[in-house]
């Protein structure tokens, strides 16, 4: 897991820790980073597998739910019982 | 070919059928939203006898289906809307993990936390129903303020100042929300879903 430590000499302020990372790669999706925080964040990735991996998910996570969370033929099992549309009918030609 | 299509005069069709055509749509799609069947059932009714009143509105430009979806989201917007407002910030749930428990004391991963590789099949999903019960049951773990946040901001894609304004929230607080959402969720949906090779028989 070499690639998973930090590098030793480096000028102070460039390392973010892995909370901060995987902060960041959560804010990303909610905000335009500015170009200190990017440039830090996109160092860690390229230093940090684990990081790398987290980010990559964060992405996919995303675009699955906006992907299926429309598409409601993927909860077959969901349906309203006869009794609910019934009243609901009865309701609505009243 | 002519009147084939046409058995009503109105646009939006004859609203007794509503219930039986775009009922267990409406219901698939509120659940996953407001995660209570309740509170889905509910919402649905609303948005039914919301659409009979406003039938005349609807032009054609789009299908009964999109618009009846249409009246649904703004029902669930309201919903967050009040329960956002009977609950303040300052009693907002945080849930368990605060975005350090993943982390040794050197600030790196814990081995038994670390991201795992997902099957691709998994990542890629093309199994929609295996993935929407996975995520209705880890969602269903999210603190409640949490998840309608969470809910509005990815599954609807508002913008983050929208979500605030309804959720009554400074973008900060949002943003830690958002990252408390994620780290559980991708947590919870690692282990019961994208890790899982061929899970359900």
């Amino acid at each position: 897991m070499q690639d998973t430590d930090p590098p030793k000499k480096l000028p102070q302020g460039w390392m973010i820790s892995c909370p901060e990372a995987t902060r960041l790669s959560s804010e990303r999706l909610d905000r335009r980073l500015g170009g200190w925080e990017l440039a830090r964040h996109r160092f860690h990735l390229l230093i940090c597998v684990m990081c790398r991996r987290y980010a990559r998910q964060m992405g996919s996570l995303r675009k699955l739910l906006h992907h299926h969370g429309d598409r409601t033929d993927g909860l077959p099992e969901v349906v309203l019982s006869e009794e609910f549309k019934k009243k609901l009918r009865d309701r609505m030609r009243d | 070919m002519t009147n084939a299509a046409a058995p009503t005069s109105e646009p939006a069709g004859d609203p007794a059928a509503w219930v039986d055509e775009h009922g267990d749509h409406l219901l698939r799609f509120a659940l996953v939203r407001v995660r209570l069947r309740s509170v889905a059932e509910d919402l649905v009714q609303e948005t039914f006898l919301a659409a009979l009143k406003a039938r005349a509105n609807f032009r054609g430009g789009s299908s009964v289906r999109t618009w009846l979806t249409g009246i649904l989201k703004f029902k669930i917007i309201d919903h967050f809307r009040v329960r956002h407002r009977e609950t303040p910030f300052s009693q907002f749930d945080f849930g368990g993990d605060d975005g350090e428990a993943g982390f040794d004391e050197t600030r790196h991963w814990k081995a038994s936390a670390a991201p795992q590789e997902w099957e691709p099949d998994r990542a890629s999903s093309s199994d929609r129903a295996g993935f929407l019960r996975a995520y209705l049951e880890c969602s269903g773990k999210l603190p409640p303020q949490m998840a309608r946040v969470f809910t509005l901001r990815e599954l609807d894609g508002m913008p983050t100042e929208e979500v605030c304004k309804i959720a009554g929230l400074t973008p900060t607080n949002l943003f830690t929300i958002m990252h408390r959402a994620r780290l559980a969720l991708r947590r919870c949906l690692e282990e019961s879903w994208f890790t899982r090779h061929d899970a359900r028989n």
